[in-house]
């Protein structure tokens, strides 16, 4: 047994997918095949730190493949700390927490609500339920641009543009059309037998959402937690546009880093700041692999 | 902990000048040079007792988006960077911008100021645009040891021995010239062309009253030709292709030269390259006359805050500001009356350029956006495809009635 | 409610459901049914900088379609919606069945294929460009090693550029199919897997015919989202092509982005909204429309 080891992390022991086929040269192409997709992968990657360790002379020699003659780490403290504004004197770092401020409740609100939503969609189907389920996904095909006008209007009048609330509620809002999505298709993998016993036993509203059908959303959970993470973190427009001058989150300075027109362009540091603006959503894409195991929805719903 | 010192800041700042009013400014200006300048502006403002609340967000259109998200709301920044021309006309007509007659009186710089500027500054007949700089854009910059390298001294003054020229040096084995395809930049170098044979009267006529009569003379398919004709002679890749990558092809002595705006020369300066010795720049073979476009802040309508903006346009139209502002920024000031000793020679050029009134409007302060972006979005097909040059004279008059 | 569900009237029974949906329903209606309409309306007038109520009927439609620019980029929508979607349901495919073969490394592999995702498009996007660049990416590194004839410069010309788009789209969106489908994978009931391996059903054959159809809810969810996304693309495409050559890369979202802020014209902008909204309302309400009369409703979309 090649990886036994991954087996301790299981939530349920008897549940581990597919048998692993020890027919060595299928082995050999399967590895063979993620390291060719690994490279592929890589390969923008290695040109972007390759580049973030360079000074700008080297830079300006346009070889970027070329390893770079010193480790140059100036490139990333500009970035973070020193590139300046009239008043304040920061880079990126200014715009951190402000965005973790943003992402956290955004992340746990639309994640959660669409869970909810997408078990009303899914089970309850309440009258109406398909037509609200296309108004959504319909919503998702819009270019976000177009609603920045009527809902800027929307949210002066209540007094939430411009606030941390507003523009949590707007990435809760927008994100709709994904979360509801994601959750509405995966309950219906669920068998109808499974919602309909704990009916009969009783359970309510809430509670099946809460005790039942929650607990066996886990890899559902992890992935929306993950892509909306992701898009909250890295949203540029709405944040601009919704956030408030005080509120402006990291890409707001991470655009004003790499998005010169005139002024002369600091390759190195532009790819350290983007590198740093992604360092926390790529801390928990690694770190959410604790949670990425099999087993939860087989054993509870089928087993 | 650097992050809580901005707050600290503002609070001693706050408590030590109690009744500064502040006004917050919409700018996109980011990087090194700009931002150098624009704390000359910021500390001058000050001295007149007002605090600038910066709110600068990088990219034109993310700057326009933002601010006009401010303006639905009801809360419009107290001043706003614009390009004069038409970009804030239909603000004006909505009367949500303030006239600036008193402070532009006041600053003295009426009489100082160019003729097409002063025109190009007012909207429905009054002035709203408070301008502070001048940017060249038909400049071509060369590098001083492949020039030499090919045995020319200076640039050719007409289009033959400009073509003569890049011969010799795709013959030596450079890069005749180090072009990049960004929209905005193959427009430029298109425009440059096309005020070189039309000349700056003709083409300005062209430009704001759609001239069918000079879009259809010969000077025009002339200017198609040559544009054309320099497809033969741009380097490898260079569809999609930063300008300071371009730049970059001049630094390093494998191309020739590059046509390109003033602002190019903060690449040089921060590859330690000086003007004059390193690289040259010489304004276009043909007619010389500059092209230009001028900076300037306009100032929505706001409640009690008359005071302030009135304030922010003088220190933008005082000669000293704008003198000190342009020699960080690598432009050159409005005003035809500061003293030019400092700058460099390009900047030195391109104002006594300016002084003589050889000088016309780029199209973004003649055109409004639209018309504009389907001249942009023409001539761009045609240096990706080239067709037959009298069509595509005819599609140009077709964009710019659009 | 503890009335057994299989009596009283249905409305009855689900009126918590209803009532907890309710918020959504007021977003729904409000923000984007009536922004959408919002939209469709503006696309009828003649706002440029700012929204106002002079009607210009078709005139924006009419100037739509005349326009190259738009009509090259719904013809690249289309082109994207055939390689670059199925390029990720491909890829991403094969890469989630990879590391569900417990795989060493398959947290540090499974980062990689996902980070492109986290990384903002606006530098990626450049260095994307600089990559396809002939004189300065992977073309001039293999001639380099030695391979003389090689080349590699599709973003230079106006047929192969959108292609080159959309290998850095793959790149892109392929690690959001895989992360999908891993997930469904392991939510996959373990006795499928050991019935098709006692009755000696080859490996391929039961990722073919056993395990695709169980993942078919997963595929629809990535396919929707990948279709979404190229509605939506727009910094990626800035970054790396700005469009070009001329404007052989555009799309439509770039369209609608320009002239609502840059080009300050309401009127164009809304309009193209509005053909991109009928005409994935054209796609997608008659297949909600079958599902919904057929199965119940419980299908995924």
């Amino acid at each position: 047994m090649t990886a036994r080891p991954r087996a301790a992390r299981g939530i349920t022991r008897e549940a581990e997918g597919p048998r692993p086929f020890r027919v060595e040269p299928g082995r050999i192409g399967l590895y063979l095949f993620l390291a060719v997709a690994a490279a592929f992968f890589i390969l923008p990657l290695y040109v972007m730190l390759a580049t973030s360790f360079k000074s700008l002379d080297e830079v300006r020699l346009a070889q970027i493949f070329a390893l770079p003659h010193t480790l140059d780490i100036s490139a990333w403290i500009a970035a973070w700390t020193s590139d300046c504004e009239p008043g304040q004197c920061f880079g990126i770092s200014a715009g951190f927490w402000n965005s973790v401020k943003i992402t956290v409740p955004s992340t746990a609100i639309s994640v959660l609500l669409g869970a909810f939503v997408g078990y009303i969609l899914s089970f309850w189907r309440p009258k109406g339920a398909d037509t609200l389920f296309a108004i959504i996904v319909l919503a998702g095909f819009i270019p976000l641009q177009v609603f920045v006008y009527p809902v800027v209007r929307a949210f002066a009048w209540l007094n939430l543009y411009g606030t941390l609330s507003g523009i949590v509620l707007v990435h809760v809002i927008f994100s709709l059309p994904l979360t509801v999505l994601l959750f509405r298709n995966y309950y219906a993998a669920i068998p109808h037998d499974l919602f309909q016993a704990a009916r009969i036993d009783g359970a309510g509203f809430l509670r099946i959402f809460w005790s039942l059908m929650l607990p066996m959303t886990g890899p559902m959970l992890v992935v929306a937690g993950i892509l909306q993470f992701t898009g909250i973190w890295n949203d540029f427009l709405l944040g601009l546009v919704f956030a408030g001058r005080e509120n402006l989150p990291m890409t707001v300075q991470l655009n004003n880093t790499v998005n010169v027109t005139f002024g002369e362009v600091r390759y190195n540091v532009n790819m350290a700041a983007t590198l740093l603006t992604a360092a926390v959503p790529l801390a928990a894409y690694f770190v959410s692999g604790r949670w990425f195991v099999r087993g939860i929805t087989a054993g509870a719903v089928k087993g | 902990m650097k992050p809580f010192l901005p707050t600290t800041l503002a609070l001693l700042l706050a408590s030590g000048s109690a009744f500064a009013q502040e006004i917050e400014v919409s700018n996109s200006w980011v990087s090194g040079g700009e931002v150098a300048g624009k704390q000359v502006v910021i500390d001058a403002l000050k001295a007149r007792g007002y605090d600038w609340v910066d709110f600068s967000i990088a990219g034109y259109e993310n700057e326009q988006a933002a601010f006009m998200a401010r303006v639905q709301a009801g809360d419009p920044p107290g001043a706003k960077m614009y390009i004069i021309g038409p970009a804030a006309a239909e603000l004006a007509e909505m009367d949500m911008l303030v006239p600036i007659e008193e402070p532009l009186a006041a600053s003295g710089a009426a009489g100082a100021i160019p003729a097409m500027v002063a025109e190009k500054m007012q909207l429905s007949g009054k002035p709203y645009y408070a301008p502070i700089s001048v940017h060249g854009e038909s400049w071509v910059f060369y590098s001083k040891p492949v020039m030499a390298e090919i045995g020319y001294d200076e640039m050719p003054s007409d289009w033959d021995g400009f073509f003569a020229m890049l011969d010799a040096a795709k013959e030596a084995g450079y890069i005749p010239v180090a072009f990049s395809g960004q929209a905005w930049q193959t427009n430029k170098v298109f425009n440059q062309i096309l005020l070189s044979l039309l000349g700056r009267e003709a083409y300005s006529a062209m430009l704001s009253e759609a001239d069918e009569e000079i879009v259809m003379s010969d000077a025009f398919l002339q200017a198609v030709d040559i544009f054309d004709r320099l497809h033969g002679y741009v380097g490898e890749g260079t569809a999609g292709m930063n300008w300071n990558d371009a730049t970059a092809q001049v630094i390093r002595d494998e191309a020739l030269l590059q046509f390109q705006g003033d602002w190019a020369k903060g690449e040089f300066l921060a590859a330690d390259e000086a003007a004059g010795e390193d690289y040259g720049c010489a304004v276009n073979p043909g007619m010389g006359d500059m092209l230009v476009v001028v900076d300037s802040f306009a100032f929505p309508r706001k409640e009690g805050l008359q005071d302030a903006q009135y304030a922010l346009a003088e220190v933008l139209l005082d000669p000293e500001v704008q003198r000190q502002f342009n020699l960080l920024k690598g432009s050159f000031p409005v005003r035809t009356d500061v003293d030019m000793s400092a700058f460099d020679i390009c900047a030195q050029i391109g104002s006594q350029k300016m002084a003589e009134g050889a000088i016309a409007a780029d199209m973004n302060l003649v055109l409004d956006r639209v018309v504009n972006g389907q001249i942009v979005d023409l001539i761009n097909e045609f240096w990706a495809a080239p067709y037959d040059h009298e069509d595509f004279r005819a599609d140009y008059l077709d964009a710019l009635t659009y | 409610m503890k009335t057994s569900p299989r009596n009283g009237p249905p409305r009855f029974r689900h009126w918590p459901a209803a009532l907890a949906l309710s918020p959504v329903w007021a977003i729904a209606l409000l923000l984007f049914v009536g922004t959408a309409g919002y939209t469709v309306y503006l696309s009828f007038t003649a706002s440029r900088m700012m929204p106002v109520n002079e009607f210009v009927g078709f005139e924006h439609y009419i100037k739509l379609f005349g326009t190259r620019r738009w009509n090259t980029s719904l013809a690249n929508m289309g082109i994207l919606c055939v390689t670059y979607v199925l390029g990720c349901l491909v890829l991403g495919f094969l890469l989630a069945a990879a590391l569900d073969r417990k795989v060493r490394f398959e947290n540090t592999l499974r980062t990689i294929f996902l980070y492109p995702q986290a990384v903002s498009f606006v530098v990626t996007g450049l260095v994307w460009q600089w990559l396809m660049n002939p004189g300065l990416g992977i073309q001039a590194a293999v001639q380099g090693w030695g391979w003389e004839s090689f080349t590699f410069d599709w973003t230079q010309h106006r047929g192969t550029a959108i292609y080159a788009v959309a290998i850095a789209g793959l790149w892109q969106g392929a690690g959001l199919t895989m992360i999908l489908l891993l997930a469904g994978l392991r939510g996959i009931d373990h006795s499928l897997w050991q019935a098709a391996r006692v009755e000696g059903i080859p490996l391929w054959r039961t990722y073919v015919s056993v395990i695709l159809p169980e993942l078919t809810p997963a595929i629809a969810t990535a396919a929707t989202l990948l279709f979404m996304g190229i509605v939506r693309t727009y910094d990626l495409i800035v970054a790396m092509t700005n469009g070009g050559p001329g404007s052989a890369t555009e799309l439509p979202a770039k369209f609608i982005m320009d002239n609502l802020f840059d080009r300050m014209n309401i009127g164009a902008a809304t309009a193209g909204a509005s053909v991109m909204l009928i005409s994935v309302m054209a796609v997608i309400v008659p297949v909600l429309y079958i599902r919904a009369l057929r199965k119940g409703g419980r299908k995924p979309v």
